[in-house]
């Protein structure tokens, strides 16, 4: 085993704007979807296929989720698998742009821009997840110990780029770029939804969970097996949607993707509900959350395979979605912002050589001052409502969505907000000995 | 057991007790009991500094010998640990002057400092280490716990 003295080295672990700059702009983007849903209106949600539904999904998974995950997987790199990604800052910098570029034209293409709108778009995505990938494939290639952090990152990965395969050429036939592809649009769902999203979440939470909440570890058995099982499944429902196979047999393969989900999901519930440390934290509500909605949407997709009527019913697929992204995704990335955020900003000050005229490390405001609980606390609340009403609002209550949407979207503001507060308490002191902050040591952490 | 992963059982083991020591004394400390979280907390420092001399003092010197490492990831460590004795001295302090706001805050940011500290150190560090040592882990692993 060799352990080159690149990893972990001092200067070159990634500075706050890696991260910083990508959790900055998510919530922003949910900001955009929540006024797209109130300026669409509850009608235009009454089904999966409207232009606003497809915007609005792709605000959320790309702008929001991906956004969040992408500047996540570079902080988290040196700490989970010893390697840094090659050139941070330059492949943030531009991973951000094209991202956020793409998301922007892709949501016109959606709303009716011209063609090419949708073409530059799918460029500018697919350059943007090439990048994030080659990286993080040339960083996984020169990790010496091959541990299950690196084979659970390694499958996510891969999801990800069969999920931004599939989405690229959708992007194009949806213009007329490329042939009618209505046959392979499940499979990009199926991948982002069921592979990249919960394989990711369920590499993190096997190192954060147990962790940071003081929870007994997860279950040898399950962390042997369940990203292979998950992966395994969505290969083979992939492969028998498009070969003449019966139409149970897919389903059956998606089953057992359904069945690997819910048992994550049950089985955090459960570590979570064992855990040591039991002060009031909005992380641990978010990953409850998360998981709960987790669960119910397998409960609702298995419902559906059961029973036609409900799977034939133009709500049925919102209501996954919803239960999925703002319920499942979203959650757990704002429970995780909660807390890398004070941590990067509290770890960048105190290990930044102090400067003339700037405090000492010694002095470097804790987590809980850089974002106070309380605002943590009711940023979930007001999401979790705004969750609740928008699910309420797509079953067909009566202004239960645009309720929904209005607090949702006040959620993201109350995010951007600590976020922002966080980066600019940072700044100040960092810069308040008269110069720009070096890159910390050690700043790989986390 | 083979000595394959001596090192990492065991410190990985310790870790978790640290772990514990932590939190008991954070949720005295919430339950405004000081008493209890003085004796908590006197506990968990006694604990960790040991942890890291065992580090610093026997199995990084090992380490940076077999592996010729001086300049790499235990430089990364201990410098870590010496973030986190600051952490710990402004713990004493907030216990001191009863401060529990203070206490919890800095608690917080130890326990994520701790986590991904740890993390490194079982996910890279302590493999490679039994990788290194091999057959003379138990020998390190005795001295270390000598201390």
């Amino acid at each position: 085993m060799t352990f080159s003295t690149r990893q972990l080295s001092l200067d070159e672990s990634p500075a706050l704007t890696v991260p910083g700059r990508f959790f900055a702009t998510a919530p922003a983007f949910g900001v955009v979807a929540a006024a797209l849903m109130l300026w669409a209106g509850p009608g235009q949600f009454a089904g999966r296929w409207s232009p606003a539904v497809l915007a609005t999904t792709h605000l959320l998974t790309l702008g929001y989720m991906a956004m969040v995950m992408f500047g996540a997987l570079m902080q988290v790199f040196p700490v989970v698998v010893g390697q840094r990604f090659p050139r941070s800052r330059l492949i943030s910098t531009w991973v951000h742009l094209f991202l956020c570029v793409g998301v922007v034209l892709l949501v016109l293409g959606f709303l009716g821009a011209p063609a090419w709108v949708m073409g530059a778009a799918a460029a500018a995505l697919a350059l943007g997840a090439g990048l994030l990938l080659g990286a993080a494939a040339m960083a996984l290639s020169r990790v010496s110990v091959r541990g299950r952090s690196v084979r659970s990152l390694g499958l996510a990965l891969g999801a990800l780029l069969l999920t931004a395969a599939f989405g690229v050429w959708l992007a194009l036939a949806y213009v007329g770029l490329t042939p009618p592809a209505f046959a392979w649009i499940d499979d990009h769902v199926a991948w982002g939804l069921a592979g990249w999203l919960p394989l990711l979440v369920i590499a993190v939470a096997y190192q954060v969970v147990p962790m940071f909440q003081l929870t007994p570890a997860y279950p040898g058995w399950l962390m042997r097996g369940l990203g292979g099982w998950i992966f395994g499944g969505l290969v083979l429902g992939l492969v028998l949607r498009h070969v003449a196979a019966p139409a149970w047999a897919p389903a059956l393969a998606f089953g057992l993707v359904g069945v690997g989900l819910a048992t994550f999901a049950v089985v955090t519930l459960a570590l979570q509900h064992r855990r040591r440390r039991r002060l009031a934290d909005a992380t641990v509500w978010y990953w409850q959350l998360g998981m709960v909605c987790l669960a119910v949407a397998v409960v609702l997709w298995t419902a559906g395979r059961v029973w036609a009527p409900l799977a034939t019913d133009p709500r049925y697929p919102v209501l996954l979605g919803a239960l999925m992204i703002p319920g499942f995704a979203l959650a757990v990335i704002n429970g995780m912002l909660y807390k890398i955020v004070p941590f990067l900003v509290w770890l960048h000050l105190a290990l930044a050589p102090a400067a003339p005229g700037r405090p000492g490390a010694g002095a470097a405001p804790h987590m809980k001052q850089v974002i106070p609980p309380a605002h943590a606390k009711r940023q979930f609340r007001v999401h979790l409502a705004g969750l609740i009403l928008l699910l309420a609002g797509i079953a067909g209550i009566p202004l239960a969505f645009e309720a929904g949407a209005a607090s949702f979207g006040l959620g993201c503001v109350l995010l951007e907000r600590d976020v922002l507060l966080a980066l600019r308490l940072y700044r100040r002191r960092a810069g308040s000995g008269g110069q720009a902050s070096p890159e910390p040591a050690g700043a790989g952490s986390l | 057991m083979s000595t394959n992963g001596m090192i990492s059982d065991y410190m990985t083991h310790h870790h978790r007790t640290c772990d514990r020591q932590l939190a008991d004394a954070e949720a005295a400390v919430d339950g405004d009991d000081w008493d209890a979280a003085s004796e908590q907390f006197t506990g968990f420092r006694a604990m960790i500094e040991q942890h890291f001399e065992m580090e610093e003092d026997v199995l990084f010197p090992e380490f940076e010998q077999r592996s010729g490492l001086t300049d790499g990831p235990t430089l990364v460590m201990r410098s870590e640990h010496e973030e986190m004795r600051k952490l710990l001295e402004q713990l004493q302090m907030a216990l001191d002057s009863g401060d529990a706001e203070t206490y919890l805050g800095t608690s917080e940011t130890l326990m994520v400092m701790l986590q991904q500290h740890n993390m490194k150190e079982e996910n890279m560090l302590y493999p490679m280490a039994d990788g290194k040592l091999g057959e003379d882990a138990g020998a390190v692993l005795d001295r270390m716990r000598g201390l």
